[in-house]
């Protein structure tokens, strides 16, 4: 067994490290150049607004959209509650109150979820879409739920459990067709996957520094300037910055993190890409080789490169969580101490309750290389053989292989 | 890994008497419980022997860390026990055995079903 002195980190969907060039790049904005961006009488202002400007570009290019249209936010789950309350307040206002219908989709992130649930209470009707067995969303589901009529749709990109990626292209066309204005997460694909707002033909799209090698606490909001659907009242108020879309002092130190990890992820994007999935498959055909009785969960073709989620039958994911303190994880399902709730994407799939609980993710990223990858393959092995030999579920699959 | 305690490791990392008993001998019953909760599951196999007396014991388990070190501390104790002693043991002794937290002592029951589950089958003769 290798020895780790550290855990290997392989939980690249829920954060990923700041990248030292970054950093580099944040480090004056603290102390020698901590002008507010928005003093417009001295020089100390004009530098940090040139370097807010400067960061802003590098964002904007990421997902080759326009510098004006970026809306800089504490982060995407802060750029998700703009686009849907914002868009849906705005939609609602303009119609004279006739429009209020927000569409989405069951396997969503909490950061989209809970804003629903939240308009639903402020008298929006909210739609959750369906997934198929694979995670993804119909467009024909979209188009029968628009019926026609103008709505606030939000999907995401990419999941941030299974990776599956949505046919945003296709689902922002049907949008279109309807008039409805269509906001879309990025925050899990703008580092990994080519993300151009024009193609994809969003309205409006949420991003995250610290998911591609930046800071935590910022992110933005691309509000596209050209469609007229992008309509969007502010949800901050206070001082009108940010194109009186979100108020507050930007945190200059942190914009310009963003725009240095963006421009980086823009140069290595595509290798970076080809590196994770090929660690991913050197994963998944070692797992698959020696254990019986996994599934994949979420489509194996659409999907981010460096995203894995297994369920392990038989074995429970927060008891194998434990039993790798080697390996930094997360599991299918999220835990409060014994309380235990399936994840709500694994349950969208139509996974039963045994598999929802037997899940794992895997977030391989830019620090994981070929020996990290074999040393957790072979943990893991060794982890769900042992649980397995003591689980009664996996004795009853067993038995219930054997008669058949 | 704050979250389970070092008993609870302990138990989950180096389990007493996992596994399962030949079916279908003599004396020998089993039973199971499941948390409605949580899906977490215990099943316990024992052989009684003469004087109602629990020769061996052996559990299965499937859940988290919790699930596991409450049954093997359980399996523990009920090896060499008479039955009698046995439905003594209690959920709130399992839990300061394992120093379960107030949310986690919940799961301690589920051993202790699984034995009066199994042992239902037996009681009327005693």
């Amino acid at each position: 067994m290798p020895r780790v002195t550290r855990p290997i980190y392989l939980d690249h969907n829920a954060t990923t490290p700041c990248d030292a060039s970054v950093v580099a790049a944040m480090i004056p904005y603290f102390t020698e150049e901590y002008g507010n961006a928005a003093s417009r009488t001295h020089e100390f202002g004009w530098r940090a607004d040139a370097a807010v400007e400067r960061a802003r570009a590098q964002v904007a290019a990421l997902v080759a959209a326009d510098a004006r249209e970026v809306v800089f936010t504490s982060g995407a789950t802060e750029a998700n509650n703009l686009a849907l309350f914002g868009a849906a307040r705005a939609l609602r206002r303009a119609s004279g109150g006739k429009f209020g219908h927000v569409i989405s989709c069951r396997t969503e992130h909490r950061a989209v979820l809970d804003p629903c649930r939240a308009l639903e209470r402020e008298g929006f009707r909210v739609t959750l879409l369906g997934v198929d067995g694979d995670g993804l969303v119909d467009p024909e589901s979209l188009r029968a739920a628009l019926a026609g009529q103008r709505a606030l749709v939000s999907i995401m990109h990419a999941n941030n459990e299974i990776g599956v990626v949505q046919p945003i292209a296709a689902l922002a066309a049907v949008a279109a067709v309807a008039g409805a204005a269509f906001h879309c997460d990025a925050a899990q694909s703008a580092g990994a996957l080519e993300t151009d707002v024009t193609q994809l033909g969003v309205d409006f799209l949420s991003l995250s520094a610290h998911k591609l090698y930046g800071p935590k606490g910022i992110g933005a909001l691309i509000v596209r300037r050209r469609s007229p659907r992008a309509r969007i009242e502010p949800i901050l108020h206070g001082g009108g910055h940010e194109r009186g879309l979100r108020s507050g002092t930007l945190p200059v130190p942190l914009c310009v993190g963003f725009g240095a990890a963006a421009e980086l992820a823009l140069a290595a994007r595509a290798a970076d890409a080809e590196r994770h999935r090929f660690l991913r498959e050197r994963l998944l055909a070692r797992l698959w080789a020696e254990l019986p009785g996994l599934v994949l969960n979420g489509a194996a073709k659409s999907r981010l490169p460096g995203n894995l989620n297994l369920s392990f039958l038989g074995v429970e994911g927060e008891a194998l969580l434990a039993a790798l303190p080697e390996l930094a994880l997360s599991a299918g399902s999220a835990c409060t101490s014994a309380k235990r709730e399936p994840s709500h994407v694994l349950r969208a799939l139509g996974a039963g309750e045994a598999r929802a609980l037997s899940a794992l993710r895997f977030g391989i990223g830019r620090g994981n290389d070929e020996a990290q990858i074999d040393a957790a393959a072979e943990l893991v092995i060794a982890q769900v053989r042992r649980l397995r030999a003591l689980s009664p579920v996996w004795d009853d699959l067993r038995r219930a292989d054997a008669r058949t | 890994m704050s979250e389970y305690s070092a008993e609870v490791l302990e138990h989950f990392r180096s389990p007493r008497g996992a596994g399962r008993l030949p079916e279908g001998e003599p004396g020998t019953i089993r039973g199971e419980a499941r948390d409605a909760e949580g899906g977490q599951r215990v099943r316990l196999h024992l052989r009684i022997g003469p004087r109602e007396r629990i020769e061996r014991a052996r559990f299965q388990a499937f859940g988290c860390p919790i699930a596991i070190a409450v049954a093997s501390a359980t399996v523990a104790r009920l090896e060499g026990a008479s039955i009698a002693e046995a439905l003594e043991l209690r959920a709130d002794q399992l839990a300061r055995e394992l120093a379960l937290t107030p949310e986690q002592a919940r799961l301690a029951e589920l051993p202790l079903a699984a034995l009066r589950d199994g042992l239902a089958y037996l009681r009327p003769r005693s």
